[in-house]
């Protein structure tokens, strides 16, 4: 049975599956639908870019760009089930459902549904965690160390506790599957306990327990050109920016598609929507930027109930030199586009526990150890009620070959932890995703031919005034910083089949009429140019009104 | 004077924790501690006061165990301000409540047995006695500071003989001051619209001195009265111990109180020199009042610039405090300071000192729950004076209330008419200052005193205690020896106790030393381990539960000696203190 | 056998090709020819090996690189590259000093990066700044592009009368052009412009069009790199062409480079970093370094070595970005100077002005007077074509003439190049013989009776610098610290000691500024103490291998065995 007919948004697909289902839909709807490769994996997988419009209204270049991308982050799956699960919507509810109609009719919608392909195929088929790519980083070799491994072959890599007397660990009093930190008074009996990852030790000479070494540390998120520093500075960064051909393959896209003006990253978890910058507090950044950042936020919360947050309040805590983050804050910083990395699946949240999301990590160090603890029991209940109680597994013996009888227990750290379990939760999760990105894409701005006027002033001349609109809420430019990174050069007006003698309005260059950028919803959304112009009674003028973010627009005008 | 030990015990039953005790009476007690128990206590004066009194200081530890500076030690100080006499008893209650419960209290066992507990009760010891002499407020010391002689203006002084320095309150048109709808005994400040009097003037309980032929005396000439101290401080006697420290220690136009120079007074340089020479002090404990506030660093900087690895550990140190005496643990900077001006940030104060220039665990606790035991909130400084009049008149109603509820009534001294010799008829009344406004009443003392005790034994014993654990012997051939040995801490706080105490070099790191009449081979004899985790290491990290904290080191070394013989292992240091361990080099775990 | 090559010549590419396939041929114990990468053309980028190859592996050395022509149009770095090949070939043997540089270090030679640029700046009269790939713009612009309109295969000046121009003609000489004073009116005067058609011409307005070949592969390094908008020529992200990333693989791969010297033109200064901090802001270990080692490099260049934020931006305040060196330095720790050879103007009789806004107090009259005197003096005139009469398309009657640009202005003229290369050369041969070398000294097993030994080494550092060559490489975790490792023999045991011992760095002889003329302890540790227990059966052989990613590899093989 194809891939497409069995198609259920419930599931994490497999790489073969969801190049399967990529290629049915591009076949099933030829004229809404391509399938490009744009690139190649460490490992040598195709990463794929599906590009959705009507053909029939334009061709993809001629229309205002939006772009989803998901798994930069290989264990983050929720945001590729939901980028597929968008581009199916979009696909199969075309000319049913009008959201879906009018995107597709008036917008030129990309998604790269998995970048880390490499990444995500491991993290699917083994117990292993990583954070983007199987390539061995930042050391091609594996020195001695703890190494974190399924040991107790069920498939998960969980923790495992260990009876010690200087222990910093200890049972909660209501819940026995509870681990809360041993207090400083804590001097009694106990059992205390210390908790290590489920793993083993390469090289052991048998006496202390060596720190946790993850070898395949690189992080794609960190290997984009805006602030980017090398591996000594920000771990996971790679030799230089864009090294990867995973991480280049988005960005080329990204830069060649010059009609994208805004773009949401998927990634997992907290349940907020984060905007740049994550480098500095929103008092450095522009004020219409910062204002359009807020208000699309807003749609986002109304749609899915995540709040929106700039990366600096929710990850900036005291001690901690800013975070740095990807790609993001380069679609921003160096391209101006509206660009927002949207964290799924808010287990906390949903618990009713505190999450980063809602206060930030400032918020979460300052939680006192009582409410740590009331959390860890309020996402035991969750798991319970409802997770089935597969998401915690309860503390098991296990005779470890090196550190002798421990227990092996803890939360499933993929499917709880990191993403949802398959079924209703990820369904749930991917709908919310997608209603507000459908809603973000159709913000972006518009243009559109408005009024026309002209009159005969005699000797074959005529004045034509021309109204160009811009029909979408975010401005043409989407952002000041499009504008001064020279990403949106305003928006050009050509006048051909007529000599024009003279013009009012905009200014000429390259043989094109330039009236600068349209505001968004407003009063301010359209701009008049007229010009002066010799032809002859009935002969057709071509008007043609474009813009590298607001798509292109084309007019007769028939001279009276 | 030695005591028999029958005086001493009689001394020690005369003993209350309910009583504020004068010097002399102190001095007796500490005596008969030490003369009763001369393996846990013992006594010595650090240095004497200006006026020659002595700066007692016990040092807590069973001596059977080691000496004290072979251990971990806890360094508790109290009355840097004079009139702060809870704080003096707290810390004189402790040395009681360690001394005898010892071998009946786990805890107060553990912590004698394993760790030393310095005590210094009383450092302005003549403040206080001034303090308890006269009605008027000390800072620290009974030295005419800044100002040398006798000024001009009112000076606050108890016109009607009743012990007390009050209020007096003046009826005049002009009048700021009215008399509060809700409570007679209570002034609240007068309202642009308010029209209808009688509207009153408030002064310090005092007389106005003016210069006179014969010098600067009482004497007024019915003009303006000017130089109200504006409370019933002395402020001729403004020298204050908390700001003669040398961190960031500024001269006193730019910080009132801080001396002509660093360690300027005895009494504060002799607890310096003390510190200087026991680098086995790594947690502090010094009482002020009042607040009911338990204060940690940084006084000068926001917690977002201080390390973050102490900043954890004050947290959850702090939260035991809480747990402990519902006093809530804050950041100088961000919840005892006025405004945020660098200017205005006070400096030169103990915990600064112990902290950014010794890397001492160090609290500032300000006992005393007033106001706030009556209700009031309790609020970051800066917004106290964002609040509105009426927020003030009902925080003033609360302790009203509870002053008649729990005290009769007896906190407030109701207004009175009396004669001044200088203004006429007047009305004086006010807050008992020193008893209620400075220091609890003494019924309340007691608790006071149980509570902030309980705390630090449970901050002493958070403290880093390193113990040897496993040895490996091992022959390699015919008197040929391999030695390993672990190096464990015991303790919830790692060996340096803070990290700033490393940059700072103010501790060393940990070393193990063979000592065997063999040949060590191999490796040196005494090696360095650096640092050794405690367990809290691990509450750093926010992020779900981590990779435990190992708080265990192993070192090794080979020894040509011959079968038979021992060897001695020895681990030193300052702060995790000294322990050593021997081992016979027979092949078998020694 | 001798290989003989004519340096008083720019070099076409295949013609250097050639000449390297000559020399790696006639000296194979010594060099290996190898291609890093291809241009945007499709053109191979050449690395010139070499090393002694009977001394070990070129990987176990510490290594040098020298590369050329990251700008298309500075070709006399090519030249002084391909003379550093011939150079250190040819004496090898007889010459001490390159023997042991040939025995005991590894040099890595780039003659010529921008092979694509510098092919279209031999072969056409256009300038270009590097690579041949059409940026920013794809399309053609409005403005006044340079063509050579007369066909006479340069582009030189024009200069069109105008009464309202700010230029007029000297009366010292007919040649020299001059600006016109703030209140003169009533003379001849002329716009001048750079020869050339405007595109989309108005018929009044002339502003210059934008670069066709805006790309610049030196604002392209992955250091403070910054878009087009805030840094012109730095390309669409870092390393995002061919040439860059080719080389940045390359340096990222072979880990032995400690530094080298990267040519360009022109000035007749030595340069290094930083680009973007003042030298006051650099450690002062590294900043001692860069000048003892520039100071070598003044003397026998005759040019003086500047940081370029110190001595050469137009403006510190606004940094340039994304600089070769810089992002050597900063990310990986390495020492590249960057020479700007060819120093027309000192020579015409001009004083090393501040090179902080190079005209800065200068009279240009007479600044023109002295490089014609020098140009008829030195070339007999060659290099100035004097003003003669051209019809232009949009201007009508223009003139044409002006300084030769490609083989006067922008690069030393043929009969200078050999002196240009053979001084330069000279210097890169002394930064050379600075680099680190790791050496075990002393190496004794200690029978301690019944098979089990006491095993001492020490592990020195010969070099001048040290073992992580900056502090700066420390900082960014860019160097990996030395480490000694052991091979037990058959049936051994390792009693105490690890088998991989991490030593750490090792210090060289370069000394922090300090006062050493005072009494003082002025040497520093540069080597490190090692000790193992081994018990092992009798005659066993124990293997020492010392590693330094940028010092080099040493190896020792110690016998056990109790003496009887």
């Amino acid at each position: 049975m194809s891939q497409l007919a069995k198609f259920d948004p419930g599931r994490y697909l497999r790489y073969a599956e969801m190049t399967e289902l990529l290629q049915e839909l591009a076949a099933a709807y030829p004229g809404l639908c391509t399938l490009e490769e744009i690139g190649r994996s460490h490992e040598g997988r195709s990463i794929w870019a599906v590009t959705l419009t009507n053909a029939a209204t334009g061709p993809a270049s001629e229309k205002p760009g939006y772009l989803i991308d998901a798994n930069t982050h290989a264990g983050e799956v929720t945001g590729g089930a939901a980028a597929l699960y968008s581009v199916h919507y979009l696909l199969t509810q075309y000319g049913k459902d009008p959201i879906a109609t009018e995107i597709l009719d008036s917008r030129a919608f990309y998604a790269v549904p998995r970048i880390a392909v490499d990444g995500v195929e491991l993290y699917l088929t083994s117990p292993t965690m990583l954070r983007s790519s199987p390539k061995r980083y930042p050391l091609a070799e594996e020195p001695p160390g703890f190494y974190a491994k399924d040991m107790d072959g069920n498939g998960q890599i969980l923790q495992m506790r260990v009876v010690h007397p200087d222990g910093d660990w200890k049972v909660d009093t209501e819940d026995p599957r509870l681990m809360v930190r041993r207090q400083p008074e804590d001097r009694g009996p106990g059992p205390y306990y210390r908790i290590f990852v489920e793993g083993e030790i390469e090289g052991w000479d048998g006496r202390a327990i060596p720190p946790v070494h993850r070898p395949m540390g690189l992080d794609f998120n960190r290997n984009y050109p805006a602030f980017w520093n090398p591996e000594g500075l920000q771990p996971g960064a790679g030799p230089y920016p864009l090294s990867e051909p995973e991480t280049r393959a988005l960005a080329t896209f990204l830069m060649e598609h010059k009609n994208i003006g805004a773009y949401v990253a998927y990634h997992t978890s907290g349940g907020v929507l984060l905007r740049p910058p994550s480098n500095r507090g929103d008092d450095k950044i522009g004020q219409a930027d910062l204002e359009g950042f807020k208000r699309i936020g807003e749609v986002c919360t109304r749609a899915t109930g995540y709040p929106c947050k700039s990366t600096y309040d929710a990850f900036n805590y005291p001690g901690q030199s800013a975070l740095v983050k990807g790609a993001d804050d380069w679609a921003y910083e160096f391209h101006g586009v509206q660009a927002y990395t949207f964290e799924l699946w808010d287990m906390d949240g949903r618990a009713g526990a505190h999450g980063y999301s809602q206060i930030g990590v400032k918020g979460l160090i300052k939680l006192s150890e009582a409410e740590v603890i009331e959390d860890g029991r309020k996402l035991l209940k969750f798991n319970d009620e409802a997770l089935g109680g597969k998401g915690f597994t309860n503390w098991t013996p296990f005779g470890h070959p090196q550190l002798g009888p421990v227990e092996i227990g803890g939360w499933d750290p993929k499917f709880a932890e990191q993403n949802p379990p398959e079924g209703a939760l990820l369904v749930d999760e991917v709908t919310r995703a997608a209603s507000f990105t459908f809603q973000h894409c159709l913000a972006t701005p518009r243009l559109a031919i408005g009024r026309i006027e002209v009159k005969s002033v005699g000797g074959g001349v005529y004045e034509m005034a021309v109204e160009v609109q811009n029909t979408g809420f975010l401005p043409t430019n989407v952002t000041e910083l499009a504008v001064q990174n020279k990403r949106s050069t305003g928006v050009k007006v050509t006048v051909e089949a007529a000599e024009v003698l003279a013009h009012r309005g905009g200014e000429r260059t390259n043989g094109r009429y330039v009236i600068g950028e349209i505001a968004g919803w407003g009063k301010d959304a359209a701009k008049w140019i007229s010009f002066v112009v010799r032809g002859s009674a009935g002969s057709k003028i071509r008007l043609t009104a474009a813009h590298e973010r607001a798509g292109t627009v084309r007019h007769e005008v028939t001279l009276p | 004077m030695t005591l028999t030990e029958s005086q001493a015990m009689e001394i020690l039953a005369g003993y209350r924790s309910d009583k504020y005790q004068r010097y002399s009476e102190i001095e007796a007690c500490l005596k008969a501690w030490a003369t009763l128990y001369p393996n846990l206590c013992r006594l010595e004066s650090l240095g004497q006061s200006p006026e020659g009194r002595e700066i007692y200081q016990v040092t807590l530890t069973n001596f059977a165990t080691g000496e004290d500076t072979a251990k971990p030690a806890y360094h508790i100080n109290g009355q840097h301000h004079a009139g702060e006499i809870t704080a003096g008893a707290v810390a004189i209650y402790t040395i009681h409540y360690l001394l005898s419960n010892y071998g009946t209290d786990t805890k107060v066992t553990e912590l004698l047995d394993s760790r030393a507990v310095y005590v210094l009760p009383r450092i302005a010891v003549d403040g206080a006695e001034w303090y308890f002499d006269h009605p008027q407020m000390v800072r620290s010391s009974p030295l005419m500071y800044p100002y040398p002689e006798e000024r001009e203006g009112l000076k606050p002084m108890d016109v009607n003989g009743d012990g007390r320095i009050l209020q007096m309150r003046i009826p005049h048109p002009q009048g700021d001051w009215k008399v509060s709808e809700k409570d007679p005994r209570l002034m609240v400040r007068r309202k642009p619209e308010d029209r209808t009097g009688p509207f009153y003037r408030i002064y310090t309980e005092g007389m106005v001195q003016q210069r006179t032929p014969a010098g600067i005396q009482p004497s007024y000439d019915g003009r303006a009265i000017t130089g109200d101290p504006g409370g019933p401080y002395a402020r001729e006697l403004g020298f204050d111990f908390n700001r003669n420290y040398p961190t960031n220690w500024k001269p006193q136009h730019r910080q009132a109180g801080s001396g002509r120079y660093p360690f300027d007074r005895p009494e504060v340089r002799a607890m310096a020199e003390f510190w200087l020479k026991h680098p086995n002090i790594g947690g502090a404990m010094s009482y002020h009042t009042r607040s009911g506030m338990n204060l940690r660093p940084s006084p000068l900087v926001g917690d977002d610039k201080m390390n973050p690895f102490d900043l954890a550990m004050y947290k959850q140190i702090g939260e035991v405090c809480t747990r402990l005496t519902g006093y809530p643990t804050v950041s100088v900077y961000e919840y005892f300071t006025f405004d945020y001006d660098p200017d205005h940030l006070d400096v030169g104060s103990w915990l600064e000192w112990a902290y950014d220039e010794r890397g001492v665990q160090g609290f500032e606790m300000e006992l005393w729950d007033w106001p706030y035991i009556s209700g009031v909130k309790k609020r970051p400084f800066k917004e106290l004076k964002n609040l509105s009049d009426a927020d003030r008149e009902a925080d003033a109603l609360l302790q009203l209330q509870w002053n008649d509820k729990e005290l009769d009534g007896a906190g407030f001294i109701n207004w009175h008419p009396f004669e001044h010799p200088q203004f006429g008829m007047v009305e004086i009344g006010g807050w008992e200052p020193k008893y209620l406004g400075q220091n609890p009443p003494e019924k309340l003392l007691h608790q006071e005193c149980h509570k902030n005790c309980l705390f630090t034994i449970e901050h002493a014993l958070s403290l880093p205690l390193l113990r040897i654990g496993e040895v490996r012997v091992k022959s390699v051939g015919s008197g040929i020896w391999s030695i390993a040995a672990q190096v464990c801490n015991h303790g919830y706080l790692p060996t340096n106790v803070t990290e700033v105490a490393v940059s700072l070099k103010a501790t060393k790191p940990v070393t193990a030393e063979l000592k065997s009449e063999g040949r060590i081979v191999g490796a040196k004899g005494k090696q360095e381990l650096g640092q050794v985790n405690g367990r809290g290491a691990g509450s750093t990290s926010f992020w779900g539960s981590n990779h435990s904290p190992v708080t265990e080191k192993w070192t090794e070394w080979v020894v040509v000696a011959p079968a038979g013989s021992s060897v001695e292992i020895v681990v030193e240091h300052d702060r995790g203190g000294k322990v050593s361990r021997t081992a016979r080099l027979n092949g078998v775990e020694g | 056998m001798t290989i003989s090559i004519d340096f008083a010549k720019y070099h076409r590419y295949d013609e250097l090709v050639q000449h390297l396939q000559e020399l790696a041929g006639a000296y194979q114990g010594l060099s290996r020819l190898y291609s890093i990468g291809k241009t945007y053309e499709g053109r191979e980028i050449y690395c010139f090996e070499i090393t002694n190859h009977d001394t070990g592996d070129h990987n176990d050395k510490p290594g040098y690189y020298i590369d050329a022509n990251l700008h298309a149009g500075e070709v006399t770095g090519t030249t002084c590259a391909l003379y550093t090949i011939w150079y250190m070939l040819t004496r090898y043997g007889s010459d001490e000093e390159i023997t042991r540089l040939v025995d005991t270090t590894s040099f890595y030679i780039l003659p010529r990066i921008t092979a694509d640029g510098a092919e279209l700046y031999l072969t056409t009269p256009y300038f270009l700044r590097s690579s041949v790939r059409p940026y920013p713009f794809e399309e053609q612009q409005d403005g006044l592009y340079p063509e050579d309109i007369d066909g006479n295969g340069l582009i030189l000046q024009m200069r069109i009368p105008d009464p309202d121009g700010e230029w007029k003609i000297s009366t010292k000489d007919p040649r020299l052009m001059i600006p016109r004073l703030p209140h003169e009116y009533g003379g001849r005067y002329y716009r001048l412009y750079l020869e050339g058609l405007v595109h989309n011409y108005d018929g009044v307005t002339v502003t210059p069009a934008p670069n066709k070949f805006g790309l610049d592969l030196n604002r392209q390094f992955p250091a403070e790199w910054a878009p087009e908008v805030k840094q012109a020529g730095a390309g669409p992200y870092p390393l995002s062409e061919p040439e860059t990333r080719a080389v940045a693989e390359f340096l990222l791969g072979q880990k032995n480079i400690i530094g080298g010297q990267s040519y360009h033109t022109t000035t007749g200064i030595i340069l290094r970093p930083s680009s973007s901090r003042p030298d006051k802001k650099m450690n002062p270990k590294d900043r001692a370094a860069w000048t003892a080692i520039g100071k070598l490099g003044e003397e026998l260049t005759g040019y003086p070595c500047v940081s370029v934020n110190d001595g050469f931006a137009y403006n510190p305040e606004i940094p340039l970005r994304g600089g070769f060196f810089d992002w050597t330095y900063d990310n990986l720790g390495l020492m590249v100077y960057s020479t700007e050879l060819w120093d027309l103007r000192v020579r015409a009789g001009q004083d090393r002005v501040p090179f902080l806004n190079p005209w800065k107090d200068q009279d240009p009259e007479e600044e023109g007077l002295k490089m014609l005197a020098w140009n008829d003096r030195e070339l007999s005139g060659d290099g100035f074509v004097d003003w003669y009469d051209f019809e232009h398309p949009q201007f009508g009657k223009v003139q044409l003439g002006g300084w030769r640009m490609k083989d006067l202005l922008q690069n030393a003229p043929p009969r200078f190049l050999k002196a240009e290369a053979h001084k330069n050369c000279l210097f890169t041969l002394k930064h050379a013989g600075a680099v680190p070398r790791l050496a075990i000294d002393k190496a004794v097993a200690e029978h301690l009776g019944d098979g089990v030994y006491r095993v001492e080494i020490v592990v020195k550092n010969k070099g001048y610098l040290p073992t992580n060559v900056t502090e700066q490489a420390k900082q960014v975790k860019a160097a990996k610290p030395v480490t000694v490792e052991l091979t037990l023999p058959e049936g051994a045991e390792l009693v105490l000691g690890k088998v991989k011992e991490e030593v750490g760095h090792l210090d060289g002889r370069v000394m922090a500024p300090g006062l050493n003329f005072y009494p003082s302890n002025a040497s520093t540790p540069r080597e490190k103490r090692l000790e193992w227990i081994v018990k092992a059966p009798n005659g066993g052989d124990l293997s020492i291998q010392a590693t330094s990613e940028k010092a080099g590899k040493q190896f020792t093989i110690l016998s056990l065995r109790a003496e009887v």
